[in-house]
Parts: structure tokens; sequence; C-alpha cells
């Protein structure tokens, strides 16, 4: 029984230190991530006007028409203003592009890292013995924890596979999370405020 | 004039809430049940995590309203949330749907002119 309270023990050390490790890791790599790109399209931007300055007439090539198009749209009324040609106009906005590609990858880090943690923090509560309707408990109101119990508990009796029913969970979870601490939030600025509990 | 604009705002329906409101029309279902109704042969399949902001928009605008269920068994003491459409969500889909086919007939009508 000492021992395995022990084993127990060193799980909940093992797995504390993996999750502050990994939430570390993940908002280290996406400061320096964030600091290397901007210090990158900054001194693209700074080669752009210095080109424009010597009047060359060289500009970046631009295959992908629809980032052109996003880049005619954004900066029209610049050049208009600035009375310079269309080619020199892309070529100052050139880093516009890579905004947009850096967007996709931030957007990806953040979800890598988010999808992590949630992963490392259920398993260390299923290690710990805690009940899936507890963990879900910890996170979500009392109706989406009702509802994710009675997915999990028909997923089970339809003898799905058990890695399917996690991975199934793990979505919704996921889902949720953005949906009830993002979204909700950002919705309720615009909607009326009046609170229509008909059981308060 | 801005409460005119405010109530234009509010009359607004996505095409989730639409359904939503559809399915919920003169029944009442708690989330999961709502998605079973929702999911089969839709092109993009819905999860929780866009079903309950269209809840809470519906139920913000008036349209429904909900109350708790039974505790079940297996989900740890949590009890469900019971959905349905109020009068003003009702009315408000009668009108979406009598616009749609309104839109529909004009359509139709102008399809047959030009065959004309």
């Amino acid at each position: 029984m000492i021992e395995q309270g022990r084993k127990q023990q060193i799980q909940h050390k093992v797995l504390c230190l993996a999750t502050c490790i990994l939430s570390f890791l993940g908002t280290g790599g996406f400061a320096v991530y964030r600091g290397l790109s901007v210090y990158h399209i900054n001194e693209q931007y700074n080669e752009q006007v210095a080109r424009l300055g010597a009047k060359s007439t060289s500009v970046i090539e631009y295959n992908d028409s629809s980032i052109k198009i996003i880049i005619e749209g954004l900066d029209r009324k610049y050049y208009e203003m600035k009375n310079v040609s269309f080619d020199d106009a892309l070529a100052l906005m050139s880093n516009r592009k890579m905004y947009i590609q850096e967007s996709y990858i931030l957007k990806a880090a953040i979800s890598g890292t988010l999808m992590l943690f949630i992963l490392v923090l259920f398993g260390f509560y299923r290690l710990r013995g805690v009940a899936p309707s507890v963990c879900f408990a910890c996170y979500f109101s009392e109706e989406i924890v009702a509802e994710l119990s009675a997915l999990r508990e028909r997923l089970t009796n339809e003898q799905k596979l058990t890695w399917l029913i996690r991975f199934i969970l793990f979505y919704q979870i996921l889902t949720l999370v953005w949906g009830i601490y993002i979204q909700i939030n950002i919705d309720n600025l615009t909607l009326p405020s009046r609170d229509r509990r008909i059981d308060k | 004039m801005p409460r005119q604009k405010d109530d234009a705002d509010t009359m607004r329906l996505s095409a989730i809430e639409e359904d939503i409101l559809t399915v919920l029309l003169g029944r009442e279902f708690y989330g999961l049940e709502i998605l079973d109704f929702l999911n089969p042969d839709r092109p993009i399949q819905l999860s929780f995590g866009s079903l309950y902001p269209a809840l809470n928009r519906l139920e913000k605008k008036g349209f429904i309203s909900w109350r708790w269920g039974d505790v079940q068994d297996g989900s740890g003491g949590a009890r469900r949330k019971y959905y349905k459409v109020t009068g003003l969500g009702a009315g408000v889909l009668r009108e979406v749907q009598k616009y749609r086919l309104t839109l529909g007939e004009r359509s139709l009508g102008q399809s047959m002119l030009g065959g004309i």
C-alpha cells in the first residue's frame, strides 16, 4: 500500500514536471519564434525601402495570384496617395505575404501547444484514478459534463475502439474549449444582455 | 431609431441557428440529441464546440429557453439542459421561412417570364 502511494507520488511529480516543461516549451517557443519572425520581416522591409529609395525597378516575384490580390486590396490607398507604380508598391509591401504565412504557423503552434497541454493534464487525472466526468467538471459547466459523459457512454456501448473514443472526446473537448472560453465571450459583446433563465 | 436597429440585429438568424430552431420546433431536446438530428447528411459535421455558442446566441436573443433535466447515470451527478423554442423564436423562424418561400416563388416567376 505504501509502495503504491509512493509510486503515485512519483507519477504525480513526473506529470507535473512534464506539464510545466511542455507549457514552458510552448510559450517559450512561441515567443522566440515571434521575435525571430518580426526581426526577419523588419529586415526585409528595410531592404525594400532602401531598394525603392535607390529607384530600383526590380521587384519580388509574386507567383501566388491570391496573395497579389490581397496586397492589392490592402494597399491600394497607400500607393494611390504616394503616387508610386504598382510594382514598387508591391515590393514595399512584400512583408504582407510573410505576415499571412506567419499567422497560419502561429495558429498551428498555439493549437499544438494547447492540445499537448490538455493531453498531459487529462493523462495526469486519469493516472490518479479520477473519473472522466470529474475531469470534465474541472473545465466545463454541468450540462456539458452531462453531454460529454452521455457521448462517452454511447460510444462505449457501441463498442468502439478505446483510442477512437479518446480521439472523439479529445476533439470535442478541443472545440468546446474554443467555443466556451473564446467564441461565446466574443459573441456576448454584441448580444442583448438580458438573461432569460426560466428556472433561476 | 437605434432601438429598431438593435431589434433588426437580434432578429438575424444564421444558418446553424435556423437549423437548431427547426429541430427544436415543438420538441424539447438536449445537446447530443440536437446534434443527432442535425448531423446526418450534413457536409460538415457539427460538434459541441459549434453547437453551444449557437445555443448561447439563441438564448440571449430570446428564441429558445431551457430547463434542467434529471441526473443521469454515469455522469457524476451532472444534469442535462433541455432546450425548447419560445414563441418569439417560432415567430422569427416562420418569418424567415416565409421570406425564403417568397424568394423562391419570385425567382421561379422571373425565370418563367424570362423563358417566354
